[in-house]
């Protein structure tokens, strides 16, 4: 697989703020995470990826900021979907080049990452619906602490399904 | 096997905790949307499932191959749990050239199925090398975990030095007891006509000369001189060597001695091997092919070992160093130890042979192409010829071969130095 694929989430990960708000601000942040983030893929350096991104978001919280209008939910699951397809797609180049891949991995590693943007895809909708059911039924008040509390449940817990799963 | 999480879960973890703390700092629920595809790829991490039980097989086409020959290695991995994405790096010695496909591979298998791949090698260098080393890595589909693993078999290809077949070889000067293929000055039962005497009681009729009876008037015979066998000891200087393998000056000292020893076992003779380098490694004279399988797997590992020491060729028995052997010596003549010894062999009336390998263009083979290096180049090449020289003076037979001519050609000055029948018996 070309690493070259991985330019298309790098496109899509600065384009979605800047599409929101075409402001020089968030153009000047996304163009920077662009640079970070071809260096990292042609230099094969995941540290320079992984900062393109974090510029990326910081970038996109300018834009979501400033951005007149409501939440963009859908651009909001493109951006972390553009994130997670750019590590992977990056890391997968990176770590198999010069490799010989044979074609079933790949129609295999295809259509992993397909189903899994279908079901992160259907999971952020489910989500999104049921923050709207708890924002009708929950003060507002409260909803900042629920919001506060269901992020950090989240992040804990993906971080021991990632990394803190014990071996067997 | 013991999974690690790869530096690619470390970046997510990262974007993750990045988007939640924007997410909360700025109050944007756009910021804790795009957090849900990257915690949904934690998730998406496979449940471990322990190490999977598979079997991995790496073989060789042929376990010995010539300098110049080429190998394929075979590669099978069976796997009786399911392997999702494999990646397996064949080690492959720096010596060897992959010469078609890649020693580095990713499959996947499923349960009780195997995938099976080659790759070819081209091994220019002599040795002997290890090809049944691989690497593995089991990565998980979401790039997040990957288990390593090191598997090592046996399979091992052992290159030799490639052999120039010889017509003509330097005769040696004194022979052995046994039938062979040189004219000795003993006179005997043979085919070279040497003297005549008048006749004897017992001397054979057909042996009768009777075109020299017929002149003299009483009987003459025809005394023939006997076909004899040689020893021959190969003295392989390891002290040194320059250049790049597989030209460099040793690699060329290695060839010379495996085509000598191939033509000198080939015309009956007894060949020894003596490899003169940090510390002495010999094999005793012999002949036929055992013994040519003996010195070819003694010359595989000839390197040079450093050592203050000087091997004294003095303190081999006989049976190693016979007195009337004939000592073919191969060095580039850089190390002052070996000239000193090859003059001492002289000194003690052995029959000695120099091939003269020439560090020079072993040298000039791996050095960039310059003025400067040029000119260096060339004052070296006065300074050793003025060596060489200085060692013929001292009655040493000697031939400079560079290795770009055959060395038969370079050998065809010595080749009938001897006149029939000099030599002393």
């Amino acid at each position: 697989m070309s690493r070259y694929w991985t330019l298309l989430p790098v496109l899509v990960m600065t384009g979605v703020p800047i599409w929101s708000v075409p402001s020089d601000p968030v153009i000047a942040i996304e163009g920077l995470a662009a640079l970070f983030c071809v260096g990292g893929i042609l230099g094969g350096a995941l540290a320079l990826v992984t900062a393109g991104g974090v510029i990326g978001t910081i970038g996109y919280a300018v834009a979501a900021v400033t951005a007149p209008g409501g939440a963009d939910v859908i651009g909001a699951a493109v951006f972390g979907l553009a994130l997670l397809a750019l590590l992977d797609l990056g890391e997968f180049a990176r770590r198999f080049r010069g490799a010989a891949i044979s074609d079933a991995v790949l129609r295999a590693q295809i259509a992993y990452w397909l189903a899994r943007a279908g079901l992160i895809a259907a999971a952020a909708a489910a989500l999104l619906l049921c923050a709207a059911a708890l924002a009708m039924l929950v003060p507002g008040s409260a909803r900042a602490v629920i919001a506060g509390a269901g992020a950090m449940l989240a992040f804990g817990g993906a971080l021991h399904a990632g990394i803190g799963r014990p071996e067997r | 096997m013991s999974g690690r999480p790869t530096p690619q879960a470390f970046a997510l973890a990262t974007l993750l905790a990045w988007c939640l703390f924007l997410g909360i700092v700025c109050d944007r629920l756009e910021l804790l949307v795009a957090a849900v595809p990257l915690a949904m790829g934690f998730l998406s991490a496979a449940r471990g499932t322990g190490s999977p039980r598979f079997d991995f097989a790496q073989t060789v086409s042929g376990s010995r191959v010539a300098e110049g020959g080429r190998v394929t290695v075979r590669a099978r991995l069976h796997a009786a749990d399911a392997l999702p994405m494999t990646e397996i790096l064949s080690l492959v010695p720096r010596q060897l050239t992959l010469v078609s496909d890649t020693n580095r591979t990713v499959q996947t298998v499923e349960a009780g199925g195997s995938a099976d791949w080659s790759f070819e090698l081209e091994c220019p260098a002599r040795g002997r090398f290890d090809l049944g080393t691989a690497l593995l890595r089991l990565w998980d589909r979401s790039g997040l975990r990957v288990g390593e693993r090191r598997l090592a078999e046996a399979a091992e290809v052992a290159v030799y030095p490639g052999v120039e077949r010889l017509r003509h070889v330097p005769q040696p000067l004194r022979t052995q007891s046994s039938f062979g293929n040189y004219v000795s000055a003993r006179v005997g039962e043979g085919i070279e006509p040497g003297e005549l005497r008048p006749f004897a009681p017992g001397d054979r009729v057909r042996h009768i000369n009777w075109r020299a009876t017929a002149r003299r008037g009483e009987l003459y015979v025809t005394r023939f001189q006997e076909e004899r066998n040689a020893d021959i000891v190969l003295l392989l200087d390891a002290l040194s060597d320059c250049g790049a393998p597989p030209r460099s000056s040793l690699d060329l000292g290695v060839r010379a001695a495996a085509a000598l020893t191939h033509a000198y076992l080939a015309r009956k003779d007894r060949v020894g091997f003596i490899e003169y380098g940090g510390f002495l490694r010999w094999i005793s004279l012999g002949a036929g092919r055992r013994q040519a399988e003996a010195v070819a797997e003694a010359l595989l590992p000839a390197a040079t070992h450093f050592s203050y020491v000087a091997p004294r060729l003095d303190r081999l028995p006989p049976r190693i160093l016979p007195a009337n052997a004939l000592v073919i010596a191969l060095s580039p003549l850089l190390d002052a130890r070996f000239t000193d010894a090859l003059a001492d062999l002289v000194a003690r009336g052995f029959d000695v042979i120099l091939v003269a390998i020439s560090p020079v263009e072993a040298t000039r083979g791996s050095v960039a192409r310059s003025t400067v290096d040029d000119l260096a180049l060339r004052l070296w090449a006065l300074e050793w010829r003025a060596k060489l020289n200085a060692l013929k003076r001292h009655g040493v037979r000697a031939v400079e071969w560079d290795g770009a001519v055959p060395l038969e050609a370079v050998l065809s000055g010595l080749t009938r130095i001897r006149p029939v029948g000099v030599g002393r018996p």
